[in-house]
């Protein structure tokens, strides 16, 4: 509550669908322009953490604040007003607009209706999106359509998309998943690049990748969060190893098995 | 830098305008190659006033990816205002020289009454409600409005209540079927399943408009409004707004994350196509001349959608070609062998679906591409790809500026 840096706080966060809580009183901050890296097996909750965040899913018990404000009962495009952009975990971009028009829709100008169909676009916007077309190295391919793109190119796109929104939390759900690793590398370098002045929260399994960014992970696990730390930390934490590698782990101890056996 | 940028787009809107000019032209045909044909002509007067329909389907169902079964249902209410205001004007002229539109009942209304002479006579009811409609002025604006306003309030509902996809097209195909049954049943106020008919000529700014004595007149009123709804929603989908929709139709969860209050575009552009819907009823009703419940029937909605589903959903042009096209077959089938018309419908949708998911146009703009070898999005790549940035791809994956600037 103190602390005036804060910018997000997940408040004793309960998610249930039906009898499975996928956020089980789930606390979590972030400061401003904080770069955080949060990593967990599968099911520990972190894509339903940005859902809960962006207004997608609304959680059962527990309250989400942004910027000092509740996001208690606000429609996803409110939360998306007020700051928060989110990159999907496969790429979502609108396949058969071209490139521009992607970024055209994304950077910020009027969202309402009327201001759609009459105003042009402002001329402050329209730069922004080329400047966005050169960082991510599609300004070539501005009029093609989004849909024919490759993967990894889709990715940028979408990270562009979200840069353009300008908002003050970036919440980024496994942005190289596909990615070669010279393509990651440089993902890698445009999210450092852009924590200097956004705060980001960023889902990833890729371990070489998380190594290059992170500054702070947080583990999730069962809906709860397991711990926090930095990259070493985490990585030493007998908790870790076991929600990654222990359950396995006791099951041989209790019951060795052979691999294989011929008979 | 900026050049490549707002260079125009090879796929862009350039490359419809030429369409649409050439639209604009075929507009002309008809009345030169009917000149004496005053039947034909009038049925041509007919399929544009559907055009004007198909182009509010083509932007929900082509451009946003809403499949609306029941845009008969704000189609008959624009058909129903003018044929209404129409019937006044008409029922005003069989009582008398100066008896004054809107004050005699028109015939149906008076089914089951006494006879207009008698002293126990009381007029309809229904009468003081259609009574304004007897200035046509008015009942054209209402055939706009009224179906437009009916439209925002049911895509409100519907749209806030995130029914998407085939529970829409339920919901819009019950409500149509619920004003249906209610037309059929109110008789005395709607005419029932005989309709709204034997009509007065309209009368608008001095200009009288009948589909047999004053053919080319309603013909080129018909035309002129189709051309002007053509221009509009050109407008309409090549702007920020427009975008949107499109946007909307590849994927909703994104447009949403970008702070756009989707419900209400989706409902704005439901209210367009209402409107559209409407006007098209009203055009539709005086060549007409009646207002029937067939325009609420489910077929008739229903191959509304096929229409822009042969021309071409997603392209403006592919909407009015493909109400011309397949209402002239309609009509040809018809004049042969009327039983095979529904059975002919049916075979046009699903061989559009199977094999031309695009319609004509998309499928002749496919054939031209492979002709001329110039798919834009290539050449678009190429022509660009080197200069733009100085980033060359050198081992086939995109090439990312080293140090990241912008941010």
């Amino acid at each position: 509550m103190g602390d005036p840096n804060e910018i997000l706080r997940v408040d004793n966060v309960t998610v249930r669908f039906g009898g499975f809580k996928a956020l089980d009183g789930l606390n979590f901050s972030m400061r401003a322009g904080e770069l955080r890296v949060v990593i967990g097996p599968n099911g520990a909750g972190k894509t339903t953490l940005l859902d809960v965040i962006t207004g997608k899913v609304r959680p059962s018990s527990g309250s989400v604040t942004f910027k000092g404000r509740s996001l208690a009962g606000l429609p996803e495009q409110r939360v998306a007003q007020l700051g928060i952009g989110r990159k999907f975990q496969t790429p979502n971009v609108f396949k058969s607009l071209t490139v521009l028009e992607n970024l055209r829709l994304s950077v910020r100008s009027p969202r309402r209706v009327l201001a759609a169909l009459l105003l042009p676009q402002a001329a402050v916007a329209r730069r922004r999106v080329e400047e966005i077309l050169e960082t991510i190295g599609l300004t070539a391919k501005a009029h093609v359509e989004a849909g024919i793109l490759s993967h990894g190119e889709k990715q940028w796109l979408e990270l562009g998309m979200v840069m353009a929104q300008d908002p003050e939390l970036f919440l980024i759900d496994e942005p190289v998943a596909g990615m070669t690793p010279r393509e990651s590398e440089r993902t890698g370098e445009l999210l450092l690049a852009l924590s200097r002045r956004h705060a980001l929260l960023v889902i990833e399994h890729d371990m070489t990748f998380v190594r290059q960014i992170a500054s702070t992970i947080t583990v999730l696990d069962e809906g709860k969060t397991l711990c926090e730390g930095s990259v070493e930390e985490v990585q030493n934490d007998p908790r870790v190893i076991e929600v990654y590698l222990g359950q396995d782990r006791e099951a041989d101890a209790a019951n060795p098995q052979p691999v294989c056996v011929v008979r | 830098m900026t050049e490549p940028i707002e260079r125009p787009a090879p796929a862009g809107p350039s490359r419809w305008r030429w369409l649409v000019w050439f639209g604009l032209l075929l507009l002309l045909l008809p009345p030169v190659v009917y000149q004496d044909n005053v039947f034909r002509l009038s049925l041509f007067a007919k399929f544009l006033a559907l055009a004007v329909l198909a182009l509010g389907v083509d932007l929900i169902w082509g451009y946003t990816g809403m499949l609306s079964l029941g845009q008969g249902l704000y189609f008959a209410v624009g058909a129903y205002s003018v044929a209404l205001s129409l019937k006044l004007k008409q029922a005003a002229a069989d009582a008398g020289g100066d008896a004054v539109p809107g004050t005699v009942p028109p015939d149906y209304m008076n089914y089951t009454n006494l006879p207009v002479t008698h002293p126990d006579y009381h007029p309809p009811a229904a009468l003081a409600w259609i009574a304004p409609l007897a200035d046509i002025r008015v009942a054209l604006l209402v055939a706009v409005l009224l179906p437009t306003l009916l439209a925002f309030l049911f895509g409100m509902v519907t749209f806030r209540l995130r029914i998407r996809g085939v529970y829409f097209a339920l919901i819009t195909q019950a409500l149509l079927y619920a004003v249906y049954t209610l037309v059929e049943d109110q008789q005395r106020y709607t005419g029932g399943v005989v309709g709204v008919k034997n009509l007065a000529d309209m009368k608008l700014f001095g200009v009288t408009f009948n589909p047999y004595k004053h053919v080319l007149k309603l013909y080129w009123l018909v035309a002129g409004t189709l051309a002007v709804c053509l221009f509009g929603c050109w407008l309409l989908v090549n702007s920020r707004f427009g975008k949107v929709l499109t946007a909307i139709r590849d994927n909703e969860n994104r447009v949403l994350a970008l702070g756009y209050n989707t419900a209400l575009y989706r409902t704005t552009a439901f209210a367009i196509a209402g409107g559209l819907a409407g006007l098209g009823g009203a055009l539709f009703a005086v060549a007409n001349e009646l207002a029937g419940q067939e325009y609420l029937s489910i077929t008739f909605s229903i191959e509304m959608v096929v229409l822009v589903a042969v021309g071409g959903r997603g392209t403006l042009f592919g909407a009015v070609l493909g109400a011309v096209l397949v209402s002239e077959a309609r009509t040809r089938i018809s004049e042969a062998a009327p039983e095979w018309w529904p059975i002919v419908l049916g075979c046009l949708f699903i061989g559009s679906v199977l094999l031309l998911p695009d319609g004509i146009v998309g499928g002749l703009t496919r054939l031209g591409r492979k002709l001329f070898r110039r798919r834009p999005t290539a050449a678009a790549a190429a022509v660009a790809g080197p200069s733009a940035n100085g980033h060359v791809p050198t081992d086939g994956t995109p090439s990312f500026p080293q140090t990241v600037r912008g941010a």
